[in-house]
């Protein structure tokens, strides 16, 4: 090695390596039985009024380990959870980890077809679902229901000798082809995640707000961050909206709360103060809004934590802990490595950047994944050896681009290539089009992201059919796409054409599609303005704040509010936006189960006449 | 692209016997070793997709085999 790779080699450690010290356990479940030990009558889980100790959970998992060993789960083995956030899926997790096996959440949410093919890679023989839940009809093989309740004496299991490199759990993500993308996540990478978090700093008299899908790896964070800490664990029921989150955050005094980026977007100026309270809010999973953090801060709020982390690096490998509004200028950076963590910043040679240029995020550790489940070309593709940790052990490439400032903290650049961040879900828009290539009749097809004035993203695509297949509609399309993609994958405009725009690279020139895909909003089409308006003007005010979160100006009161592309974000914006607008809270259950949009606004109507009927008006 | 496909890679090991692809040419990082099988990018992760087939760490291997 020359002196010049030496310094190269002395400025990519001087991003990173934080003091890498053994956790005390090594397994999940070790960790856990020390917290049991010592907190044995401590509340550990609370889901609406009903509450759990510590000495509770670990007997409940007891009981469902020994059921699921009646199935033939044994050590090594994949073990699904097709289940919302519940008591039901924690017990389920506990139980599946003290076999030594790894589970594997669903999301039931999602199409059938999805989650069967990721069943089948995991090779699930054996699906936990909640008491009194169905069986998902794709599922071939055993159900095991898990209790919450049970008064029967349960022989405690004995605690496995776990090496702290099995997995815990697979957690899917979006791949830029059809083939599910399971990544491998080893205990020790969680404990690290969690114990002796510096950026964070879980303690036992934490209360964590648990609102994170559990097939989503924020879930990591909350639910080990309070199992394995002593600390109390807040399960919030499906579908909140924000003033349901202060609620929540303000009854049980939560301490801990982490929220997607949209959505800590999103807050305005009462929620911000209703928040103010906790310990620490962190958000993650997109570009954080400088003054919406100053606006926290201004609101009393302490500690506002900017989390980065792909799937592969276990939640956050990168974290930025700000304590006062100067912390946060015009842009928030990532910030630096976590506990356990190296960063590096590549050219495409593998080689050092300088400080100050740009350079593809690399990331070693602890943290990282064992792979992909069952792929090791596409594991060995994006784990590389870390030439700088000269112990053998492996860089994830996370195809970021970031800049090192010279406080050592980095500013996220964006993507290298074409995935995207939709309402913190990791999308590749290469798995959408080889999804609509598989739709049959078409020849190519091309996916662009573009967000609007309101930040919402929108996705479009673009297709040439083939002509000699039959002329397959927009509405078709979708159909097809629904039935194989989660609804945050599938795009909201279809368009068509004859051929894509190359560049002179001979590349499909995505640029000229963006710009497309900026200008052209329905609203070009002659908008039916006889059924968009009323002369009500609550109606037209309602509809005038979705038009703008939906960039759609074709919007009506006539249209069902997911048939205009709402999804549980924009319903959340919209929520807020109403109860800073009118002064009430709309939950969101109220949005989804209206029939139409003239149905939001009467409900909206009857909340306003029901406040000024209220003699509590005064108080507040 | 065409560039990139053209590039030469080497198939590498490390002691937990995880597999991946390195530059050919450059130094192999200390603690990985060649694994004798050197192409394009494509080749050597078809490479890696015969011979890698148990993906646990050695290190678990071991420990589960003294476990049984």
């Amino acid at each position: 090695m020359n002196d010049s790779d030496q310094q190269h080699v002395e400025l990519a450690r001087s991003i990173a390596r934080n003091g890498i010290s053994p956790s005390p356990a090594a397994s999940l479940p070790q960790a856990f039985a020390n917290i049991v030990g010592i907190l044995p009558g401590k509340i550990a889980l609370i889901v609406g009024e009903q509450a759990w100790s510590y000495a509770e959970l670990d007997r409940l998992s007891d009981a469902a380990a020994t059921q699921l060993v009646t199935h033939g789960v044994a050590r090594g083995h994949c073990v699904g959870i097709h289940m919302d956030r519940s008591a039901e899926a924690i017990i389920a997790m506990l139980a599946i980890l003290k076999l030594g096996a790894t589970y594997v959440p669903f999301d039931p949410a999602a199409p059938g077809q999805r989650l069967a093919a990721q069943a089948d890679a995991a090779t699930i023989k054996v699906l936990t679902v909640a008491q009194g839940q169905p069986a998902p009809g794709w599922f071939r093989g055993a159900v095991q229901a898990i209790a919450t309740r049970s008064d029967d004496t349960v022989a405690s299991r004995p605690l496995l000798d776990i090496h702290p490199l099995e997995l815990a759990y697979v957690i899917y993500t979006s791949g830029s082809t059809n083939e599910a993308k399971g990544v491998c996540i080893p205990h020790r990478a969680i404990l690290d995640l969690v114990t002796g978090a510096a950026y964070c700093g879980f303690v036992p008299d934490d209360v964590v707000y648990h609102g994170m899908s559990i097939a989503f790896d924020g879930s990591t964070f909350e639910i080990w961050g309070a199992l394995l800490s002593g600390a109390r664990l807040v399960v919030a029921p499906p579908r909140v909206a924000i003033h349901e989150i202060c609620d929540l955050v303000e009854e049980h005094r939560i301490s801990v709360l982490l929220l997607s980026t949209g959505v800590f977007n999103s807050l305005g100026r009462d929620a911000l103060q209703r928040l103010s309270g906790v310990r620490v809010l962190l958000a993650g999973g997109d570009v954080m809004s400088p003054s919406v953090a100053n606006q926290f801060f201004g609101a009393g709020g302490r500690i506002v934590v900017n989390g980065y982390g792909p799937t592969e690096v276990t939640t956050f490998s990168h974290c930025h802990v700000m304590t006062d509004a100067g912390s946060a200028d015009t842009s928030i950076p990532i910030g630096t490595p976590i506990r356990g963590t190296a960063a590096y910043l590549l050219d495409e040679r593998l080689e050092a950047r300088s400080l100050g240029a740009e350079g593809e995020l690399f990331i070693g550790g602890t943290g990282l994944a064992q792979g992909y489940l069952g792929n090791p070309s596409l594991t060995a593709e994006r784990f590389l050896p870390d030439p700088f940790a000269l112990d053998g052990s492996r860089m994830y490439r996370t195809g970021d681009l970031a800049v090192q400032a010279a406080d050592g903290c980095l500013d996220y650049h964006g993507r290298i290539d074409t995935q995207v961040k939709i309402r913190g879900f990791r999308v590749e828009l290469g798995e959408i089009e080889s999804c609509l290539r598989s739709c049959g009749s078409l020849l190519a097809a091309c996916v662009i992201h573009v967000k609007n004035d309101a930040g919402t993203s929108l996705l479009h695509a673009y297709c040439v059919r083939d002509r000699h297949g039959p002329d397959i509609t927009e509405d078709e399309l979708t159909v097809q796409l629904q039935a194989t993609l989660p609804d945050y994958m599938v795009p909201r405009r279809i368009a068509f054409l004859d051929v894509l725009p190359l560049t002179i690279n001979g590349k499909v020139d995505r640029k000229q599609l963006e710009a497309h895909a900026r200008s052209s909003t329905p609203g070009d089409a002659p908008a039916p303005e006889t059924s968009g308006t009323s002369d009500d003007a609550l109606g037209n005010s309602l509809l005038d704040t979705l038009k703008h979160l939906l960039d759609d100006k074709r919007v009506s009161l006539a249209d069902h509010f997911f048939d205009v592309g709402g999804d549980s974000l924009t319903a959340m914006r919209f929520c807020a936006a109403v109860s800073e607008e009118h002064n009430v809270d709309l939950s969101l259950a109220a949005l989804f189960e209206a029939d139409s949009l003239q149905e939001i606004v009467e409900r909206v109507r009857g909340l306003k006449q029901e406040r000024l009927d209220s003699p509590q008006t005064a108080v507040a | 692209m065409q560039m990139e496909n053209e590039e030469r890679y080497i198939v590498v090991v490390n002691h937990e016997e995880q597999y991946s692809i390195w530059p050919a040419g450059r130094d192999i990082p200390s603690g990985w070793r060649a694994d004798a099988f050197e192409g394009t990018r494509a080749e050597c992760l078809a490479h890696i997709a015969r011979v890698w087939t148990d993906m646990r760490p050695l290190s678990v291997r071991h420990h589960l085999g003294e476990q049984s």
